[in-house]
């Protein structure tokens, strides 16, 4: 019998297998699969966004993920929450998550939190995090969870989608603006409820997760004072430069 | 007084609201961001109001949550950024699907 918890490296003989392919990307290899083990990551929010990153953040082998999101699994969840299944309907959201991650990485933690962000927890789950991950519905959310990463420097991967349009930036004051430079309060006239495809808002997740990978393993080129805007309408991808305000 | 126009483009909600991509505003004076979006609220009353374009406030303040782009760039948050004559904007609200 094949002993899969041999040590090969930083890694287990498993891990080494499971992450083979993606150890082969330049820049990344035991060193970074190492960072990802070892990194706490905050989603707020796992719905048709956060599910994406959570997913794609599981497979890759993120060590730990602090999930935040509040509710029962309702049926119009189904057509892009894809952590949620149809029997989970009625039951808690963050269990349904918590259960299709660990069915794909039973070796990761995962600490869920059925409660969205908000002014009162935002240190405490923020505080658990290396990097956190912005997919909340509400701006009052995402200004919470903004205000409390700058207070601990921690870098906030900022993505969000309406209809068939999306962005995408990291927020890391003072390396980069803050998210209230470019959203100083609450805009009026969003709301809750706004047209969504999964497949943006999954594109998007995927794109947010890659971001994460990059910060935490120190690949490539992050988003700061950059906002990727996507138009999937008419397939197009365009990067605004972005300044602090004077 | 000198009279100019601006191409204006829309993303996002505001393009929904407006019901269309994009719109040509005219003026006269001093072009700012401010006037420009005057001129639109004059236009689209309705659908200016709705991402909190104001007339009681547009000459102070812009909505929270507006960017407005000039060649992709981000321009200075400010009412009183002068706009060229004859420019095209991209007038993009933040954005909070997740």
């Amino acid at each position: 019998m094949t002993d899969t918890h041999t040590q090969t490296g930083d890694l287990t003989a498993e891990e080494a297998e499971i992450y083979g392919w993606q150890l082969d990307v330049t820049g990344f290899g035991c060193s970074g699969q190492q960072k990802l083990k070892q990194a706490s990551v905050l989603i707020s929010r796992v719905g048709g966004l956060g599910s994406a990153v959570a997913y794609e953040l599981a497979a890759a082998g993120v060590g730990r993920l602090i999930l935040a999101h509040a509710g029962d699994v309702q049926p119009s969840d189904l057509n892009r929450q894809l952590l949620m299944t149809h029997d989970g309907i009625g039951k808690p959201r963050i269990e349904s998550a918590r259960r299709r991650l660990l069915e794909l990485n039973p070796r990761m933690d995962i600490i869920a939190v059925p409660e969205n962000l908000c002014a009162e927890n935002a240190d405490r789950l923020v505080g658990l995090a290396d990097c956190v991950v912005d997919a909340a519905p509400l701006f009052q959310e995402r200004l919470a969870m903004n205000d409390a990463a700058e207070r601990r420097g921690i870098p906030v991967v900022e993505a969000a989608m309406y209809e068939l349009e999306a962005s995408l930036t990291v927020i890391h004051p003072p390396h980069t603006l803050r998210f209230r430079d470019l959203v100083p309060d609450v805009p009026r006239g969003w709301t809750r409820r706004f047209p969504v495809f999964g497949a943006v808002s999954g594109s998007v997740g995927c794109m947010a997760a890659m971001e994460t990978i990059k910060l935490l393993a120190g690949l490539g080129q992050p988003l700061k004072n950059r906002l990727l805007r996507i138009d999937l309408r008419l397939m197009q991808f365009e990067t605004i430069q972005l300044t602090a305000s004077e | 007084m000198s009279q100019w126009q601006v191409h204006l483009e829309f993303s996002g909600p505001l393009q929904r609201a407006m019901q269309t991509s994009e719109l040509t505003v005219q003026g006269s004076g001093t072009c700012t961001i401010s006037t420009v979006l005057a001129a639109l609220l004059h236009c689209q009353p309705a659908a200016a109001a709705s991402l909190g374009i104001a007339p009681e406030t547009v000459a102070s303040a812009l909505p929270p949550g507006l960017l407005v782009l000039q060649n992709r760039v981000l321009l200075p948050l400010r009412p009183e950024t002068i706009v060229q004559p004859g420019e095209r904007l991209t007038l993009m609200p933040m954005i909070s699907g997740g």
